[in-house]
């Protein structure tokens, strides 16, 4: 059965409207500034790409706009049509799924925010309708063992915990869709409907219990996505990126999900999927051509929304859900390595934005998600075309482009640029101060008007960085050089000068030479361009500044850029904080989980047992591998490159062969503190090597 | 190979390595583990002998944990046995401290699975990426085809040809 999903389009048309009308004012205006004295060669690219970065501007500021409007005159999403109104609190929830696919995280924080989460659903009286998998695509041989015991340490943690199960792809096919659709594909059919979470997310027990509700009562609903909301990190950096997130995304996101109505987005995690459809509707094949804007699809998120839309289901985001969490990067070269994976599968998006049987709304969310990327190099062509036209201007006709003709028009040009940049800000102020309460937990008036003062002058700062890390991002995707998809790097951790220097010289140098071009050609435009030219030039400080949790929790002591979940974190945070605790002063002087499993009978055994059925021929006849094993008995495991030990925790035989040969040959002292930190007592008290008798 | 009858006696000769490796397995009853390795080591050159109960139960706990279940219901079951073995132990103490649960006895209840069994779904690949035919270079080209017949056939129904 497909329901006909909801078709009212008037919020996104008056989107379209506003933000092609404001541009195309504001584009006629600059025409008219730039052609004061006459055409030069490149006023109409310029005024090209001015267009182009307007609608862009224009259509952010537009969507906070109606989040604004929203929230005054308290305007719902419209429900789709066939939904059901009635409540239905007492009504059995059908099987979900809570999937968190992983990939060489961390296991000790990915277990413990499952343990979380399984603990919230515990505590709802539907505990019996939800199954929690860690669904593991790890790579590295320690990870994954660390993964099993960290799943044995939460079972045993958890009382049984007969519900949460783990499965690891021995290959990573189709990546994080992948490793979604093999889910679909062996237990889909058990379940209704799954739960999308990321390694880092977390969801109260009552969210994830009334998104089911609401999948229920709308029986045409493909997706629901509940915004996450970052939380949990003390840097400078992440500290803005919640405040801002928390404080202005609110708007953004509602403005966002009005116009979107019942054709919006998936995020690709937070969010509750039906199963059925999707599995019928977003297998995705290789894209035609060669990578990087063909081959395996990257970013799978936004098409599989366009999929199931194009197969009749809305997709629709709950702004009005709130309990859906993660965490944000720390340092800006992990916000920038983040945005790196991003970018070349929201750059494939424009091949199939492009595409046959792609619904037209769909087409707008694939465009804007690659025009996320590309507005950077757009505004860097822009920026160095207007250089090269005061300087020509300068040179051949002695024209300043600071000229009194030129002043005023570009002077108010600038200022509703700004004020299109800023008046969202503005509105999230005003929202706040409108909605009861919402300021307190901001750090009070004061205090929340001095973030938002603190976070746009760093943002002016982060902005021309992030805008040249995205210029070289989409020029070597564009020159074929493909993603490497390394995992995310969630801890918190210094930024150090050595940290900084090679991944800010190159800013710092094209900030300078910059500055210079600039003095030297046109000094007239010194003025427009020094808020881009400090970031670049100071970015090495800069990153520095902004990676250091230092910094981060001297403001927070002050009480600056605080988000709610820090004045008073929800019980979810809390227990993940509690386990994650627990988990580190458990295997706080274990060994690496690689010679864990060799020692430690019941995580050897456990290991073993979880090996893929039917087992690998037998260690005699798998040539190095006997070799490779000795070599770990009699000169340790360390001696074994990545991928040995890779080969050898994949083979049954070779790990029970070790296991014995270690209880034979290894110091016994050694195999003490490995069973001292392993599954039959970390589960119960932390261990330290006294513990073990050595 | 099964790690607790032929393992401990086999690869773990003396006493220290018997004791570190039972209470690796989470024992803590020296006085149990004491008896174990009594027995195992009595039992060390005629693996056969049935004459040692708790090594024999133990080792049949594994046998069945590791072994007797269906593919996707064998994953934790190792560890959880052998803890439950302890605390059968620790709670039979003021009874019968050598008295291990029978084969079987508790594993009913506490089955630990890693996955569930699988119902699957088939997931299709789908169309995905071909041009919008405004945008194909065939497209235009059998357009421009079809308006220079279109033009000649009306050039010839005009009775000539142009220039």
């Amino acid at each position: 059965m497909k329901p006909p999903t909801e078709s009212g389009r008037f919020y996104l048309w008056l989107l379209l409207v506003l933000a092609a009308g404001s541009s195309a004012m504001a584009t006629l205006a600059w025409w008219h500034i730039s052609v004061r004295d006459g055409i030069r060669p490149l006023d109409i690219p310029l005024t090209m790409l001015f267009a182009a970065l307007f609608l862009w501007v224009a259509a952010g500021f537009w969507t906070a706009t109606f989040g604004f409007v929203r929230h005054i005159a308290h305007v719902q999403t419209p429900l789709p049509a066939g939904a059901d109104t009635s409540p239905a609190h007492d009504r059995p929830l059908p099987r979900t799924a809570v999937v968190v696919p992983v990939y060489n995280e961390d296991p000790g924080s990915v277990f413990a925010g499952v343990c979380a989460v399984y603990e919230e659903l515990q505590q709802t009286t539907h505990a019996g309708a939800f199954d929690v998998f860690v669904l593991s695509d790890t790579t590295d041989p320690d990870i994954w063992l660390e993964e099993e015991s960290a799943w044995a340490w939460a079972r045993l943690r958890l009382h049984g915990a007969s519900g949460l199960f783990y499965r690891r792809r021995p290959k990573n096919s189709g990546r994080k869709c992948g490793n979604i659709s093999d889910f679909c594909q062996r237990w889909g059919g058990r379940y209704p409907y799954m739960v999308v979470l990321d390694a880092d997310s977390l969801m109260t027990g009552a969210t994830i219990v009334e998104m089911v509700r609401r999948m229920e009562r709308n029986p045409g609903m493909g997706i629901l996505q509940v915004p996450p909301l970052p939380v949990n990190r003390n840097s400078l950096l992440a500290r803005l990126l919640q405040f801002s997130s928390q404080f202005y995304g609110a708007i953004f996101v509602s403005g966002y999900s009005l116009w979107a109505g019942n054709h919006g987005n998936y995020w690709g995690h937070n969010a509750i999927i039906r199963t059925r459809p999707f599995a019928e509707c977003c297998g995705l094949p290789p894209l035609p051509g060669a990578p990087p804007l063909g081959g395996e699809v990257l970013s799978h998120d936004f098409v599989e929304a366009a999929l199931m839309q194009r197969g009749g289901w809305s997709v629709a985001v709950a702004d009005d859900l709130d309990g859906s969490y993660e965490e944000c990067p720390t340092t800006l070269v992990d916000f920038a390595k983040r945005e790196q994976r991003w970018c070349q599968g929201n750059l494939q998006h424009i091949r199939i934005s492009i595409s046959r049987r792609v619904r037209p709304v769909s087409r707008l969310h694939l465009a804007m998600g690659a025009m996320s990327f590309l507005a950077s190099p757009l505004w860097a062509l822009f920026l160095s075309m207007a250089l090269i036209q005061a300087a020509f201007a300068r040179r051949f006709h002695g024209d300043s482009p600071a000229s009194p003709g030129h002043m005023n028009g570009a002077i108010w040009l600038f200022v509703i640029t700004m004020l299109m940049l800023l008046l969202p800000r503005l509105w999230a102020i005003l929202a706040a101060f409108n909605s009861h309460g919402r300021i307190d937990r901001f750090g009070g008036e004061g205090r929340a008007l001095l973030s938002v003062l603190l976070e746009t002058a760093t943002s002016v700062v982060i902005a021309p960085i992030l805008m040249l890390y995205h210029t070289l991002f989409v020029a070597t995707t564009f020159m074929g050089h493909t993603v490497r998809w390394d995992t995310q790097r969630r801890s918190e951790s210094r930024v150090t000068l050595q940290d900084a220097l090679p991944a800010h010289a190159l800013h710092t140098i094209a900030g300078l030479a910059a500055a210079l071009l600039v003095q030297w050609t046109a000094p007239g435009l010194l003025p427009w361009m020094l808020p881009v030219l400090f970031g670049l030039v100071f970015s090495i400080p800069a990153a520095m500044l902004l990676g250091s949790r230092r910094i981060g929790l001297l403001l927070r002591r002050r009480g600056l850029l605080q988000i709610p979940e820090e004045i008073a974190p929800p019980p979810v945070i809390r227990r993940k904080r509690r386990h994650l605790a627990d988990y580190l002063r458990a295997t706080r002087h274990a060994p690496r989980a690689f010679i864990r499993a060799i020692a430690d009978p019941a995580l050897n055994a456990l290991h073993v047992s979880l090996l893929p059925r039917p087992a690998a021929p037998a260690l005699e006849a798998s040539g190095d591998l006997g070799r490779l094993a000795q070599i770990a008995i009699s000169g340790g495991p360390e001696r074994l490159s990545r991928s040995e030990r890779l080969a050898i925790a994949s083979h049954p035989d070779a790990m029970r062969w070790l296991h014995q040969q270690a209880w034979q040959d290894w110091p016994l002292c050694d195999l003490q503190q490995c069973a001292a930190a392993g599954m039959g007592h970390a589960a119960e008290k932390p261990q330290d090597p006294g513990d073990s008798g050595c | 190979m099964d790690m607790v009858t032929a393992d401990i006696p086999a690869t773990a000769r003396t006493t220290a390595r018997c004791q570190a490796y039972l209470r690796s397995l989470g024992m803590d009853n020296e006085r149990e583990i004491s008896r174990i390795i009594g027995c195992a080591l009595a039992c060390n050159d005629d693996p056969a002998q049935a004459g040692c109960p708790p090594v024999e139960r133990l080792r049949l706990l594994w046998e069945q944990w590791l072994t007797g279940a269906e593919p996707h219901r064998v994953n934790l079951q190792a560890p959880l046995a052998l803890c439950q073995v302890r605390q059968a132990l620790l709670q039979r103490k003021n009874q019968d401290p050598v008295a291990a649960p029978a084969p079987g006895e508790r594993l009913a209840g506490a089955q630990f699975v890693a996955v569930p069994p699988e119902e699957p779904l088939e997931m299709p690949a789908q169309p995905l990426g071909d041009l919008h035919p405004l945008l194909r270079t065939a497209f235009w080209r059998r357009l421009l085809r079809r308006l220079r017949r279109g033009s000649r056939r009306r050039d010839e129904t005009n009775g000539g040809t142009r220039g």
